[in-house]
């Protein structure tokens, strides 16, 4: 890998991609204090945006709901589940209403591309103590968001979080520090990222959280100065926040709520996202099984035939299960993502909570390479799974395991029926 | 790669560094006889600097992965295989060369 001799031709480099994505077409806004009706769309890939002047949370319908869709999003891939959110100066009502925000319950934070904001609408930049202007790369399994930290109300359904850091996702903001970009893809336009945006509503109160505040981690955290940025730790309070529990009131938690899905596939499907946990009537634990979380990672203990594998994950921003068994074949190239049994295959696992909780959960894993190639169209693929490693540590609980289910996930620290977070229940 | 540890197991065919980067993620790192790294593991709360243990190769995992598809799998041919999977405080992975395998070495010991 260092040798140069041992690597074939070079494959195409991404340079034209990036130049191809900033042409992306930037919204053309007028001011923010604008009447509301002005709308435009953005580009053929992404979905049309409305700018509005939104009027303050205490005079939107009191609701701890917001409706959740899964379509075709920005490009089409399947099974991830978006809400719109509205992004404010913090105090205003200079608004903008974002659509297409994936939610992932596999991060925390608000994430959205400065291109998708109008030029009026100026948020205020986050400093750390010592005046620096912060900036972060974000780091997904799949590539890397890159962009500064500004401060904004975001308001989602009838929830509002003041003045909470959130990453603006910028590719142009400074020059991108070497060892961010050595991560992977980035993820720095609405194409790349699959989404208008990330709505991390997972169990952590901030991103990165204490590792980040003990030392400059390499690729999290920066402060910049003119165009160059630099590692620095950054307090927790600083860091970019989930809003789940920097709302005034629902604030301990938050329920994802799917319909279940003909296993064939459809083409888009309606959902809602709740916030809360048993502190209205829409939104008790009822008889949910409370799977207790590591506090330090978020993960938890996942058994298949025989087989541990110690880091589950919930996460809706995995569009599959994906989990390494010799028992399933993997489709050929190019479906080599996912297993393509001949039949649907019925399987039996045990989620195993830090707490203790045990919780068998049955599930079917279909032929990928069929249900891509006769419902093409779709998507909405409950029986999507692939797999991971030879090591046998991850077991990803992507969006099938979402479909016809309600899904919550309890913030760590926060106070709940079922206990303090982080939990996750179902 | 910038470490707070590192110790080195040489087996046969090839040699296994162990790094521990500052946020705690542990990584392996096989080099053949040869010198050339022909894989790489991680498992910890953040990713490791692929760029400078893939080398070129870097260039070709970006490419296949210039639209996101929210899967492991990052890509698998002839020439480099990389898995990728977890979030922030909890991700796995690993990545390898398959022509640079050495002889004799079976891919399954890049964990």
């Amino acid at each position: 890998m260092r040798d140069p001799d041992s690597l074939l031709g070079s494959g195409p480099l991404l340079k034209l991609l990036a130049a191809t994505l900033l042409a992306v077409s930037i919204a053309g806004c007028g001011g923010g204090g604008g009447s509301g009706g002005s709308s435009n769309s953005s580009s053929a890939t992404a979905p049309a945006q409305s700018l509005t002047s939104t009027p303050p949370a205490s005079q939107l319908p009191a609701s701890n709901t917001t409706a959740v869709t899964v379509d075709f999003g920005v490009i089409g891939v399947p099974n991830m589940p978006f809400v719109s959110v509205t992004l404010c100066v913090p105090g205003t009502t200079q608004c903008q209403t974002i659509d297409h925000v994936q939610v992932d319950t596999g991060s925390s934070g608000l994430r959205v591309f400065a291109s998708q904001l109008p030029p009026s609408l100026v948020l205020p930049r986050q400093k750390d103590g010592a005046g620096n202007l912060l900036a972060e790369c974000m780091q997904f399994f799949d590539g890397y968001t890159w962009g500064s930290v500004q401060l904004a109300d975001v308001l989602i359904g009838g929830e509002k979080a003041a003045s909470l850091p959130i990453q603006v996702i910028d590719p142009n903001y400074g020059a991108i520090p070497s060892d961010c970009s050595s991560l992977g893809a980035s993820r720095n336009s609405p194409v790349s990222l699959a989404a208008n945006g990330v709505l991390g509503i997972g169990v952590f109160k901030r991103d990165c959280g204490p590792a980040c505040v003990r030392s400059a981690v390499p690729a999290t955290y920066y402060g910049c100065v003119e165009n160059t940025c630099t590692s620095i730790a950054v307090a927790e309070n600083l860091q970019v926040g989930n809003p789940i529990p920097y709302f005034a009131t629902n604030n301990n938690g938050s329920i994802l709520t799917l319909p279940a899905a003909s296993p064939s596939g459809e083409t888009s499907l309606t959902g809602q996202l709740v916030f809360g946990i048993g502190t209205q009537s829409n939104n008790g634990l009822g008889s949910a099984q409370v799977i207790g979380l590591s506090p330090s990672n978020g993960t938890f203990r996942t058994v298949l035939n025989g087989t541990s594998y110690s880091r589950g994950i919930m996460d809706s921003g995995s569009n599959g299960l994906f989990f390494q068994t010799s028992a399933l074949p993997v489709c050929a190239s190019p479906n080599d993502l996912y297993y393509c049994p001949v039949s649907t295959q019925q399987l039996s696992a045990m989620i195993e909570g830090v707490n203790g909780t045990t919780s068998a959960v049955s599930f079917a894993v279909g032929n990928a390479a069929e249900l891509k190639l006769s419902r093409g169209g779709n998507s909405v693929m409950p029986l999507l799974a692939g797999p991971a490693f030879v090591s046998s540590t991850i077991f990803v609980w992507g969006m099938p395991f979402f479909y016809g289910r309600s899904v919550y996930a309890a913030v760590e620290q926060q106070p709940t029926p079922g206990g303090a977070g982080p939990y996750i229940a179902y | 790669m910038r470490a707070t540890a590192h110790s080195v197991t040489s087996q046969a065919a090839y040699t296994v560094h162990l790094i521990t980067l500052p946020s705690g993620t542990v990584v392996r790192e096989y080099v053949a006889g040869n010198g050339i790294v022909f894989g790489v593991a991680w498992e910890g709360p953040t990713l490791p600097d692929l760029k400078a243990t893939l080398g070129e190769a870097f260039d070709r995992y970006v490419a296949a992965t210039a639209m996101r598809r929210t899967t492991p799998l990052a890509v698998s041919n002839d020439a480099l295989v990389v898995f990728s999977a977890g979030h922030l405080r909890a991700f796995a992975g690993y990545a390898y060369l398959p022509q640079a395998v050495p002889a004799g070495v079976d891919a399954s010991v890049i964990q």
